[in-house]
């Protein structure tokens, strides 16, 4: 089926269903009325509760609650952050100076550790 | 934030539909009812805060879900039913009656005080109905949104938590089974 007649049929279909939403029962129509006017009230009372306690800190729990993807995303960055300055933090000058410290402290001089073949030297002799 | 009177204008707007809707999927007006109250409170619960023009998808998800824990419930019921049923014998006569008898009597009832017109459009209305509840789930949420809501596919698929391509796929299959029922009835395009 082309999908111009499709849509023409779905509309000439529609539109019957639409008339059958004219003939409800009243009872059904009381308890539809019923039903909307108690979500109204839910959603008043809701308001007016954001409004009189603790508003702002409802409104960001709300901000949070619906931009999640956003916030996620935002404290992922934030962790990446923190992790890569704290290595900055631990790796940085003072723990080159720590190094330099004990380079100089040590019994051999720097110019061993810098040597090739000081390493299989050592190794060698070791035992 | 939407207001109380956006939130009360758009459940003026659809919630005839949003009954027939229900009760075409759940074949009971009761149910119906009390499903599509459970709808709008959970609307205006978990979603006031949402802008009103998101309303129409949001309301049409939660009511598909709500459909959804009603025959879950209904499933497990008719077990326990079932189970009972075995050991107390049988129940009483009148009890399982076929909803597609009730719309046609309810259909022929309207022939008595109308005119020849107005027997034609109930019959027509019942055919539909009829139609529209023997087609499966899928194909009837997605012709429902799509076309008598008039949402795009976009927001179809969203709503029912499918791709674009599986709405458009369950409304043309719809459109084709109710095309054919209304042909068989003489009330095709000729």
């Amino acid at each position: 089926m082309p999908v111009t007649q499709e849509k023409d049929t779905a509309k000439e279909i529609t539109k019957v269903l639409d008339e059958a939403t004219t003939t409800l029962d009243q009872n059904v129509l009381d308890r539809l009325v019923e039903s909307r006017q108690q979500a109204v009230s839910v959603l008043a009372s809701r308001a007016s509760s954001t409004e009189s306690s603790g508003g702002a800190l409802r409104l960001f729990a709300d901000y949070v609650h619906y931009h999640r993807g956003l916030t996620t995303t935002a404290g992922l960055c934030a962790a990446v952050l923190i992790a890569f300055l704290a290595t900055q933090h631990m790796t940085g000058p003072g723990a080159s100076e720590q190094g330099d410290a004990f380079l100089l402290s040590s019994e051999l001089p720097p110019e061993a550790y810098a040597d090739k073949g000081f390493d299989t030297w050592l190794a060698q002799n070791s035992h | 934030m939407a207001t109380a009177q956006e939130l009360s204008d758009f459940l003026a707007q659809v919630e005839r539909r949003a009954f027939k809707q229900t009760a075409y999927a759940v074949r009971d007006d009761h149910a119906a009812l009390d499903i599509v109250q459970d709808a709008m409170l959970k609307l205006a619960e978990r979603y006031g805060a949402k802008p009103a023009e998101e309303f129409p998808m949001l309301f049409q998800r939660i009511l598909q879900n709500t459909m959804r824990d009603f025959w879950r419930r209904q499933k497990v019921r008719n077990l326990w039913t079932t189970l009972l049923s075995s050991f107390g014998g049988t129940g009483e006569d009148g009890d399982e009656r076929d909803p597609l008898e009730t719309l046609e009597s309810a259909s022929d009832d309207g022939g008595i005080d109308g005119p020849q017109v107005e027997l034609e459009r109930s019959q027509t209305i019942a055919i539909i109905e009829q139609a529209l509840q023997k087609l499966p789930a899928r194909q009837r949420e997605a012709f429902v949104m799509r076309y008598w809501e008039e949402m795009d596919v976009a927001e179809t698929a969203a709503a029912m938590g499918c791709s674009q391509g599986s709405v458009k796929t369950h409304c043309s299959r719809a459109v084709h089974a109710l095309a054919i029922t209304l042909e068989k009835h003489g009330l095709g395009k000729s």
